[in-house]
């Protein structure tokens, strides 16, 4: 499985991405990984917020061949997305953020 | 009714009116009656206006405030990302605290209620002198500020690409900016509108960094968010508008129309296309010389105002409404000719 996650806009309008491979993970890492894909709800499109300059998050999740796609906005993320996010934002490696 | 007896006149609504409008309670009952006894269309649409004007005067403050003057409350999110932080850390006429940011925040929204008021007679945000609320310590280091409709939001940055958010002065402006964009032109956040939104933004902010500096146009640095960038971006600022694209290693941005960015990142590349408007800007104020605020700031700020602009107004949309704004408040001349050549340098082309 392979999860990919690009913040883009905000102040700077920097467009920051991560990738995970889970068949690269340790086993504890990939059952949390699991754990945070089934608390966050995917499927929900929430409107965008009000205001300006929030980010905008595009997740991918592909899973035997199958992807799936949700875009939100910081500010009014769908339940459970913001830990998922914490985590992959986390384990981005250095370097400039592009 | 009764009808009148004896001597006999027509009153003119007009009259009637002012009447209702300045006289005493006996004066206006009896202006009222008259006008109601008046059974013609005019003095019914009268009758309406008027009191459809009485209703919306009840939700107004019977004097409202002179202006001139903000009312800030700075709070602090102590590091959660809540917007809605309700601890109160310096509210309008406190003395400085001890922390920093909430001094920054403070002084900028103070810089910039002054900017829009000296400059433009406009009293705050949605220039009926709405309070300035101010969030410092969102988040955990967090790399971003913004408007979130209500107030201004402000992160203490991640220390590597971008650094405490209220250091910089014009990035206050650009966030109050938000605030006013909204309660006049309200450009979708999306595409081009939400790209002239953005420049908007970026345009006020420098204004107001170059008015708190007393710099001419000739002085300033137009760079955004000069001195908060963080040392991962190897960079000056976040954005150039002398020179879009150029601002740190790797910045998106396109000076011209034949660079536009298509993607649908970024709610369609507003923080890059911006780049377009704002150099237009630029080049407009350095074409003029003097004060950026003299002449290229009334132009924008009368153009966000128009109601002929569209909430999704394209880039052309935009500059055809500066070239008339120019031509309404300085004649057809050098200003509106700078204007219009200034669309033009960036490919956006004006007749």
């Amino acid at each position: 499985m392979l999860v990919r996650l690009q913040r883009s806009g905000g102040l700077a309008g920097f467009t920051v991405r991560s990738e995970v491979d889970s068949a690269q993970l340790a086993p504890a890492d990939r059952a949390h990984l699991e754990r945070l894909l089934g608390a966050a709800d995917l499927s929900s499109t929430p409107p965008p917020t009000r205001g300006a300059d929030r980010f905008q998050y595009d997740l991918e999740v592909e899973r035997g061949g199958r992807v799936q796609r949700t875009t939100a906005f910081d500010g009014a993320l769908p339940p459970g997305l913001q830990p998922l996010i914490d985590w992959l934002a986390a384990r981005r490696a250095g370097g400039p953020p592009r | 009714m009764a009808r009148c007896v004896g001597a006999c006149f027509i009153v003119p609504p007009f009259v009637l009116e002012r009447v209702i409008r300045d006289g005493t309670p006996e004066q206006r009952e009896w202006a009222l009656a008259t006008l109601l006894d008046d059974h013609s269309i005019r003095a019914q649409r009268i009758h309406n206006a008027l009191v459809l004007r009485d209703r919306g005067r009840a939700r107004q403050p019977l004097s409202p405030a002179p202006g001139g003057h903000p009312k800030r409350t700075i709070y602090d999110a102590h590091q959660q990302q809540d917007a809605e932080a309700s601890d109160v850390v310096r509210r309008e006429g406190q003395p400085a605290v001890g922390d920093k940011a909430v001094n920054q925040a403070y002084d900028g929204l103070g810089s910039t209620y002054q900017f829009y008021w000296d400059v433009f007679h406009r009293n705050s945000i949605d220039d009926q002198g709405l309070p300035l609320d101010g969030v410092v310590h969102y988040g955990d280091h967090y790399d971003n500020a913004f408007w979130n409709g209500a107030r201004m939001v402000f992160g203490d940055g991640d220390g590597y690409t971008l650094l405490q958010t209220t250091a910089a002065i014009d990035v206050i402006g650009h966030e109050l900016t938000h605030g006013v964009t909204e309660h006049t032109a309200n450009l979708t956040y999306l595409g081009q509108s939400g790209a002239l939104n953005e420049s908007v933004s970026d345009v006020f902010g420098s204004m107001v960094k170059q008015f708190a500096l007393g710099q001419t146009s000739e002085q300033a640095d137009w760079l955004i968010g000069e001195g908060i960038v963080g040392p991962a971006l190897h960079g000056k600022a976040l954005r150039s508008m002398a020179a879009p694209g150029t601002a740190f290693e790797g910045d998106p941005q396109p000076a011209e129309m034949r660079h536009y960015v298509h993607t649908v990142s970024d709610n369609g590349g507003v923080h890059i296309n911006s780049g377009i408007p704002n150099h237009a800007f630029y080049l407009v104020a350095r074409e003029l010389g003097g004060r950026s605020w003299d002449h290229a700031g009334p132009v924008w700020y009368d153009t966000l105002r128009d109601p002929g602009l569209r909430s999704n107004a394209t880039f052309h949309d935009f500059a055809q409404v500066t070239v008339r704004a120019a031509q309404h408040r300085f004649g057809s001349g050098p200003v509106s000719n700078a204007v219009r050549d200034a669309w033009n340098q960036v490919g956006v082309t004006v007749p």
